[in-house]
Order: C-alpha cells, then structure tokens, then sequence
C-alpha cells in the first residue's frame, strides 16, 4: 500500500512539473518570432501524430477502426458539429463489431 | 481587458461568459472522456487495483495515456522507479504544449494563474483551447474548458469503478475511438483553411508513420514519437513558411 502511494505521488509530480514550467515560466516573456511560428505549427503536428497511426488500433481490429476513421472524417469535412463526429464514430464501430460477430457466429 | 473605462461589473459579465464558452467548447472532450475513463476504470479493477488508487490516479494524474500505461506496467510487475520513469517520458510532451498554449494566453496572467490553469493540460484540452480562432486565449475561457475535461475525467472514472465488468467487450473497443474522433474533428477545420497547417499535418502523418512501421524504432517510447514527430514537423513549418500569417 505504501508503495501505491508513491507511486501515485510520484506520477503526479512528473506529470504536472512538465506542464506547469513552460506555462508559469514563458507565459510573460515575448518570444522571438521564429519560436513562435515553431509554437503555433504545435497543435496540429502534434495532433496529427496523436492520432495516425494509433487510430487504426484503437479498437480491438483495424476493419473496423478503419470504419470509424473514414466515418468521422467524412463527418468532419462535411463540417458535422463535433460531439456527432464523436457520438459518429463510436456508433460506426459498435454497429462493425456488431456485424463481425454476426458473421463469425454464422460462418 | 482592464482598460479604465471598463467597470468591475463588465469585466465579471466577460469572465462568466468566457467560463460558460470554456465549458461548452470542453463538451466535446466530456464526450470523449467519459468512455475512456470508464474503460480505464474497468481495466484497472480488472487487473486488481485497488478502487481507492484507481480514482485517486485520476484525481492526481489527469493524463489518460500514462494511467493506462501504469497500470499495464504495474499489473506485469514493474517497480514504482520504473512507472513513474515512464510516465515521465511519456508526459514530456505537454512542456511542448504548455509553451506553444502559454503564447496564447492573456499577457497579464499571474504565476499563480498559470500554475492552476497548467494543470488541466492534456492532448484534447490542449488541442481544443489552442485551435481557437481567437489569438488571445482568457483564462476564464481554459479554466472552463479544463475544468469539464477534468470532472468528467474524474467522474467517468468513478462510473467505472462502479459498473466494473458488467460492460460488454464490443462496447468497451468501440469506445476506444472515441478520443481519435475528437482529434480528427479538431483538424479537420484547422487545416481545411491553412495551406501551411495542411503541409504541417502531412510531415507529421508521414514522420508518424515512418516511427511506427519502419525497423529500428520498436524501442522508442510512444511518448518520444509524439515529441519526435511534433519537433520535426511544426519545426519544418516554422522553416518553410517564414513569411505565412498563421
């Protein structure tokens, strides 16, 4: 039980150190414009890495991952509100899932 | 905002309503948490937690990815050195997306501030608060946002503990997606109207891919591919599109 406490005290600690520095220590200082631009690119490099190719084994089986992903793109492009890309994309893979089952119970 | 014209009252009617657009732009991440946290829940009693350590873990750490990878690690019994070295490496990451969001945030934040609104730093709320079309970000604004992020964290994964097991194990992979989701909903618009934000989201999808599937790199943390892939390619942005108003 001890060993839990620490445990959990230490990710704590390692967890909020590297977001609380950069946030407390730049957030006055004016950055050079370069470093900026570098900043404002973050978002998106980061995100797009978050989330290709991870998606694809987010779900048990890539088939249906695969479903889920066109499915909320398309939501998306199609400028579809946020929480229905969402609610969308579970939805597509429930109902994949659902479909596999029914296949393999009768193959 | 604190312009001298201004009286305490409208500064009070901008704050609540930068709270109230905090909370209904972190909607979309209550969503997306919600699942997950009720999966983590799930699959940390699964692999005999203690129900006390498992909400306190959501409580203290608020990072999904490092949760589950804890858990993972201490169930195959790794030592509490180990873990938290791995949750270490896996969280720096956020020293990126706390400098990239702090250049966002209204000049006259105070140390304190910062600390407080640092804490509800993840890959979504950071994502949702910094693909804003707003230039300056209100404090009010991430406090609200953070804040839904955090209580539905925290709440989904008391649901969980509650529920335990009783979830079917389609429902529980078809919830895996769900964060995925967000993300792509989050992109899609932030690139649609950017050249130079598309060309970003390429490098990264193509750095991204090259981490994950060519031999060699089986050994580098997930934690370091993000930072790897986010270095390079918001890097390659910055470099080409010197001139871009982004």
């Amino acid at each position: 039980m001890t060993n839990m406490w620490i445990l959990v005290l230490g990710m704590a600690v390692v967890t909020y150190l590297p977001r609380m520095i950069p946030m407390v220590g730049l957030s006055r200082l004016h950055l050079p414009v370069g470093l900026v631009r570098f900043l404002r690119f973050i978002p998106v490099a980061a995100l797009g890495s978050l989330t290709f190719p991870s998606i694809l084994y987010s779900t048990g089986n890539v088939s249906s991952a695969l479903a889920g992903t066109l499915l909320a793109t398309g939501l998306a492009l199609a400028r579809f509100n946020i929480i229905l890309i969402v609610l969308g994309g579970i939805l597509v893979v429930l109902l994949w899932q659902m479909l596999g089952v029914h296949v393999n119970m009768f193959p | 905002m604190n312009l001298p014209e201004q009286s305490a009252d409208q500064n009070l009617q901008s704050a609540w309503k930068e709270l109230s657009r905090g909370l209904l732009t972190g909607l979309p991440i209550a969503v997306g948490y919600i699942p997950v946290a009720i999966a983590f829940a799930v699959i940390s009693q699964t692999r005999g937690v203690p129900a006390f350590f498992i909400i306190l873990l959501s409580l203290l750490v608020f990072a999904g990815a490092s949760q589950f990878a804890a858990v993972g690690m201490w169930s195959a019994g790794s030592a509490w050195g180990e873990i938290v070295l791995a949750t270490l490496v896996l969280n720096l990451r956020h020293l990126l997306f706390s400098a990239s969001l702090s250049h966002r945030l209204e000049k006259n934040i105070t140390p304190g501030w910062a600390a407080l609104l640092s804490f509800g730093v993840t890959d979504e709320t950071f994502a949702t608060a910094s693909l804003q079309p707003e230039k300056t970000l209100s404090r009010y604004y991430i406090l609200g946002l953070n804040f839904l992020a955090y209580t539905a964290w925290v709440g989904g994964t008391g649901l969980g503990v509650l529920l335990a097991s009783q979830l079917p194990q389609i429902v529980k992979n078809s919830l895996g997606i769900a964060l995925y989701a967000l993300f792509i909903g989050l992109l899609v618009p932030a690139v649609r109207e950017s050249r130079p934000a598309l060309l970003v989201l390429f490098m990264a999808l193509i750095a991204s891919s090259a981490l994950f599937w060519f031999p060699g790199f089986e050994a580098v943390p997930p934690g370091w591919k993000v930072i790897i892939t986010t270095v390079l390619a918001a890097g390659g942005g910055a470099w080409l599109f010197q001139e871009a108003e982004i």
